[in-house]
């Protein structure tokens, strides 16, 4: 790790993590703010209630998770902004993620700067763990970023969030998120040409997703579901139970760790990184 | 006294897939010397300094600098050494003090009064940000990083590469201080004059393969040497049938020869002639070396 590196890192991309902090924060208010509007409409729940459960499932809820969270006469707010919000956070900041984690070694060897940096005394594989931890660093101010655009809209409406169970969620999507950058990386470290490893990401994030969708409609080969990275992510089974899956947590940590080790061995081991 | 190399090859060679770099590379470097490292465009000169950093590993062979082999012990070698890419990108959007300091940051604090001499030497304001630089600023920059924390060995490629003639001079002292100071110097350039005024020896690589290596002053002698003659009233083709020397050039009473063979018996023939004014023109590196840079005859081997 170099932390001169770190401060570097975070400075170059700072005008793209206020625009995010700015886009994230808006959305959270966005979504809260418009609560009371629906929150008497019951309208949207009998619609949810009256999908088929394979469907239901494939978001992680049950009719009876439905019940409980969303309440009889209409959505909760923590029903509501888990829906609206928290459901789509690791697609939405994975964007971010892949972008930065896709380019970590590809950009630099595209542009020659890793040419200047490897000119001095440091590790090839110091470069791509203080780039990654950059990255990590950046994710948790847009997680911070979030939780606080939401704490912002409660100021504005009635009836309070369950913060615990909120960022309980988050830490979820968090780890989501971390997993999406750390295989991002090890593609950048295994192909350095910058546009064909953003493109091999973002296939892979956009099959994913789809195929996460798809489960429903896979009936018996719904098992391939669990290939997707989306697939562990269970916004409403976490706010229904108030902990966090065991399964979910041990999936993302250890695509994370294992991504992340392998493109640090990839990396220190390439012929050529230029 | 044992001679030391701050630079050995063995066989170095390196392919891009089917593409050649460089082939079987043999070369040393002596501890404290200014070598120019030359040849044309595509020869292998890049290649030859990216593997030396590790920025490349070689397909077989080996390199040693300080005896330290370059893929093992990449990061102590590269700490007692400088570097100026042959392309240089820098990151756009730091100031010239910010890119220095991350850079510095590699190698412990220190440093900051070298780098104050130096920006202020080459005339570099590092206040400002990179973007807002001219080529030859940008080209300041990296000789700056190259030299701040007083290398033993610098490796260069085309250092010179956008500098104005003020600057080059003063990038040319530099050198020369350095070399005093009893630094290496691993220069490859495309300019003749500045390897020959530089470089006590040069080596040539032509189509990845190294052609020649020698001092700068051998292979001055080793080129043939032109002869002017300024005849008092022109002179006859017939008459400038000299032993020892093929007529180049004949304009009126200018006339030039190429001296192949015994200086004492073509002077001799040329007392004969009505001379005004003779002259032996200094044969540049510029002559030695041209016809390396010259591509091969068909089907020759190099
Ligand atoms: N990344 C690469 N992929 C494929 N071939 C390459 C690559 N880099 C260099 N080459 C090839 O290797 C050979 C040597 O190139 P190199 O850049 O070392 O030449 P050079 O002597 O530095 O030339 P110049 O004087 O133009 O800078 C050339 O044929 C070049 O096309
Ligand atoms: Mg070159």
């Amino acid at each position: 790790m170099s932390f001169a590196l770190l401060r570097v890192n975070v400075r170059l991309s700072q005008w793209a993590i206020f625009g995010w902090i700015v886009f994230l924060v808006a959305y959270a208010l966005f979504v809260v703010l418009i609560y009371p509007s629906i929150a008497q409409s019951t309208g949207l729940l009998e619609y949810m209630k009256s999908l088929p459960e394979s469907m239901l499932g494939s978001f992680g809820l049950t009719p009876e998770i439905i019940d409980e969270l969303f309440g009889k006469e209409g959505f909760s707010l923590d029903g509501w902004l888990v829906t609206e919000f928290l459901n789509y956070w690791p697609i939405v900041v994975g964007i971010y993620a892949f972008m930065f984690g896709s380019g970590i070694l590809s950009r630099e060897a595209d542009r020659g700067t890793i040419e200047l940096l490897l000119s001095h005394p440091v590790q090839r594989y110091t470069i791509v763990a203080t780039k990654f931890v950059a990255l990590l660093a950046i994710l948790a101010l847009l997680l911070v970023a979030s939780l606080a655009g939401v704490l912002l809209g409660t100021l504005f409406v009635e009836g309070g969030v369950d913060l615990g169970r909120m960022s309980l969620v988050l830490v979820q999507a968090g780890m989501a998120v971390a997993a999406i950058a750390a295989y991002s990386t090890l593609v950048s470290c295994l192909v350095l040409d910058p546009r064909r490893s953003v493109a091999i990401v973002g296939g892979i994030m956009a099959a994913s997703f789809i195929l996460n969708m798809l489960v429903p409609a896979l009936g018996a080969a719904a098992w391939l579901g669990k290939l997707s990275l989306f697939y562990y992510y269970r916004p409403f089974d976490v706010v229904f139970r108030g902990e966090l899956a065991a399964s979910s947590t041990l999936v993302y940590l250890g695509v994370t760790g294992v991504c992340f080790l392998a493109a640090l061995v990839v990396v220190q081991r390439r012929r050529a990184v230029i | 006294m044992a001679t030391n190399y701050a630079i050995v090859t063995q066989d170095l060679t390196k392919f891009y897939g089917r593409q050649r770099g460089i082939e079987g590379v043999n070369l040393r470097v002596l501890e404290g010397e200014v070598l120019g490292f030359l040849g044309p465009n595509g020869a292998g000169k890049t290649t030859t300094l990216r593997v030396f950093l590790d920025l490349l590993r070689p397909t077989s062979g080996s390199a040693r600098i300080f005896g330290l082999d370059t893929q093992r012990h990449d990061v102590e070698i590269k700490r007692r050494l400088g570097n100026i890419p042959g392309d240089i990108a820098l990151y756009e959007s730091l100031k010239g003090s910010e890119l220095l300091d991350l850079l510095g940051s590699f190698r412990g604090r220190g440093g900051g009064r070298r780098i104050k001499e130096l920006a202020e030497r080459f005339d570099l304001d590092l206040g400002r940000q990179v973007r807002a630089y001219s080529r030859g600023m940008k080209q300041k920059l990296a000789i700056l990083q190259a030299f701040m924390h007083d290398p033993e060995l610098l490796l260069l490629d085309e250092p010179t590469l956008g500098l104005d003639p003020l600057m080059q001079r003063e990038f040319y002292a530099l050198l020369a201080e350095e070399h005093n100071r009893g630094k290496t110097v691993f220069l490859s350039s495309h300019i003749l004059s500045e390897v020959e005024r530089l470089c006590g020896r040069v080596a040539i690589i032509k189509e990845g393969r190294l052609v020649l290596v020698d001092e700068v002053e051998a292979l001055k002698r080793r080129k043939v040497r032109k002869m002017h003659i300024h005849f008092r009233r022109e002179v006859g083709k017939e008459d400038l049938r000299l032993p020892g020397a093929e007529l180049l050039r004949l304009e009126g009473q200018e006339v030039e020869f190429l001296m192949k063979g015994d200086i004492q018996t073509l002077l001799a023939a040329v007392a004969r002639l009505p001379v005004e004014d003779i002259a032996f023109p200094e044969a540049t590196l510029e002559e030695a070396f041209l016809e390396f840079y010259q591509p091969a005859p068909e089907g020759a081997a190099v």
